[in-house]
């Protein structure tokens, strides 16, 4: 049988032989590592990378730098802290309720905020991301105040369920998004961020397109929410803080801004380093920035960038693999 | 057949007129030269009818239809599509995904086979079928300048409105994208061509409007306005003026 060759070098068999030995490496990982820390930690960096994710759509690949993605994530948590503290509902139904509301807020958010452009546009999405924060503070009736949303039941109850179940998300936006930007309406998301004026001349109605795309990426980031709080059994006001947002961009930035498996990778490098140098006590928060200072000065398209350009030299001798470098 | 009627437009930026009560016709089957000297508002019109300004007043009639002030893409559904005086593209798309993009914002239901059988059709029209997976951004000025217009064309557009399609070429590459526009012409597109060499614009039009500080000055055949001695002062100068200079 013969295989299509792709862009970057490789071929559809060693793509489909590199997924399945994957999905067999997750399979196995907890009866090879029991330490249930250790599978927590890949816990967290399966949402932070969901989160991710959904900050790569909107900025990585349609150009519009959100600073308050983390109201999606937090509208996915609230919500379902709210619902299953006064209506008890089922988590499966919960976890997409979450996404939804997220939607649902991204429309009331998106529809002032994308007329704006550039520099306007993220800080108007900090200013939203900062007045659901301070919202999440003053109604302790719904949210809890600062105190959050407690005693919320377990969706799943061992830690290794809980490891399957985040990659089981992780998978499916991963695949949904790859499924996406490879069709012809995600090729509209990249063309505004290309070009936007241009994407108009193309007949593309770019407000619309930014509208789909920002629910798109809030419904990842409201279900990665919903799920966390799930997995927290609380809800407090950090899922709605910059810090969440920074953290995602951080992931998206270290591991390759507009790709697909660049924020996976950067989350998990981050979420790492960060459990694991806590013995750095606070020094650790200056490891944190050092090490995304050092990626954007040497490698601006990240780890995963970098990656890609080690396996084209390896199949090609020519890092981009560009014709015209070629030529040259 | 006249399928476009522009009557009166006008549109200022600050205190500058850049665009004063312009009128004038495009009928079916034209390539119309709207030629000028810098800053005589020629770009001005092409954005204006193509919904990327507004206008302060006057109308715009695309088949009975008054399209002043409507937004690009709905422009561009409607059948006119346009060209940039810089070339623009999509730099990090292929010049495939580049021409997609366009075909498919209008056609959303166009099946996979049939979109890449009519992007390959104007891949191989433009010239370019040998680069449909080159990037955009490798490509060669004159390559870009086709790459836009395969753009256009994506969006099947009667008519086209072409901004300086040959600025920055050199004789031979212009003479190809000449070629383009005179096969476009023939398979029936309408065309609104931009430009201030007028030795390209007497090659393919078939009128030629010309503007000189937001007005129009002249309308005619290239033979007509070749000789207009108002034509001539908006390009040279009066005659006191270059016995002044010298």
């Amino acid at each position: 049988m013969r295989f299509k060759k792709d862009k970057i070098g490789g071929n559809m068999a060693f793509r489909l032989v590199g997924l399945l030995l994957l999905l067999g490496l997750i399979a196995v990982f907890p009866y090879l590592f029991a330490d249930q820390y250790f599978l927590h930690v890949v816990i967290m960096a399966n949402i932070i990378a969901m989160f991710a994710l959904s900050w790569n759509l909107i900025s990585g690949y349609m150009g519009l730098v959100n600073f308050g993605q983390c109201m999606f994530f937090g509208a996915g948590a609230y919500l379902i802290g709210f619902l299953t503290k006064a209506y008890n509902i089922s988590p499966p139904i919960g976890i997409l309720l979450g996404g939804l509301a997220a939607v649902l807020l991204s429309l009331i958010v998106g529809i002032p905020c994308l007329r704006l452009r550039g520099a306007y546009y993220s800080i108007a999405t900090l200013g939203f991301s900062q007045v659901l924060f301070t919202l999440s503070l003053a109604l302790p009736k719904i949210t809890g105040g600062e105190e959050g949303i407690h005693g919320i039941p377990k969706f799943i109850q061992s830690v290794e369920g809980n490891y399957y179940f985040s990659f089981l998300l992780l998978l499916l936006s991963l695949g949904a998004l790859t499924l996406l930007l490879r069709s012809r309406f995600g090729k509209r998301f990249i063309s505004i961020r290309e070009d936007e004026r241009l994407s108009e001349a193309a007949g593309i109605d770019t407000s619309r397109c930014k509208i789909n795309g920002t629910a798109i990426s809030a419904f990842v980031a409201g279900v990665a929410g919903a799920y966390f709080c799930y997995y927290q059994t609380q809800v407090t006001p950090d899922v709605i803080s910059e810090g969440l947002t920074f953290s995602g961009m951080a992931a998206v930035v270290f591991g390759g801004l507009g790709t697909l498996f660049g924020p996976i990778l950067g989350a998990y490098v981050l979420t790492f380093l960060d459990e694991y140098l806590y013995f750095l006590m606070d020094y650790r928060l200056i490891v944190y920035p050092l090490v995304i200072m050092l990626m954007l000065i040497f490698s601006p398209s990240g780890i995963f960038g970098l990656l890609r350009g080690w396996i084209k030299e390896r199949a090609y001798g020519n890092p981009s693999g560009s014709e015209s470098n070629k030529k040259l | 057949m006249v399928i476009l009627q522009v009557r009166n437009l006008t549109r200022s930026f600050s205190r500058l007129v850049a665009v004063s009560d312009l009128c004038f016709d495009v009928s079916k089957g034209d390539i119309v030269g709207l030629m000028g000297p810098n800053g005589a508002g020629k770009t001005t019109v092409i954005n204006l009818i193509s919904g990327f300004l507004k206008p302060d007043s006057g109308t715009i009639q695309w088949q009975d239809e008054n399209i002043a002030g409507w937004k690009p893409f709905r422009i561009v559904h409607k059948g006119i599509a346009r060209t940039f005086q810089q070339a623009r593209v999509f730099p990090k798309m292929s010049v495939y995904d580049n021409i997609t993009v366009s075909l498919t914002a209008k056609r959303r239901f166009l099946s996979v086979a049939d979109s890449e059988s009519k992007v390959l059709d104007i891949l191989e029209f433009v010239g370019l079928d040998r680069r449909s997976s080159t990037l955009a951004r490798e490509l060669h000025q004159d390559e870009l300048r086709k790459l836009e217009i395969a753009r256009a064309i994506s969006s099947g557009p009667e008519l086209i409105l072409l901004d300086e399609p040959v600025s920055g070429l050199t004789p031979e590459e212009s003479d190809s994208v000449i070629n383009i526009i005179k096969k476009l012409n023939q398979s029936g597109i309408t065309l609104i061509i931009v430009e201030h060499v007028m030795r390209m614009l007497m090659k393919v039009s078939h009128r030629l409007i010309v503007m000189n500080s937001g007005m129009k000055l002249v309308e005619g055949s290239p033979e007509e306005v070749s000789q207009n001695p108002q034509v001539i002062e908006a390009y040279f100068g009066k005659e006191e003026e270059k016995l002044a200079h010298t």
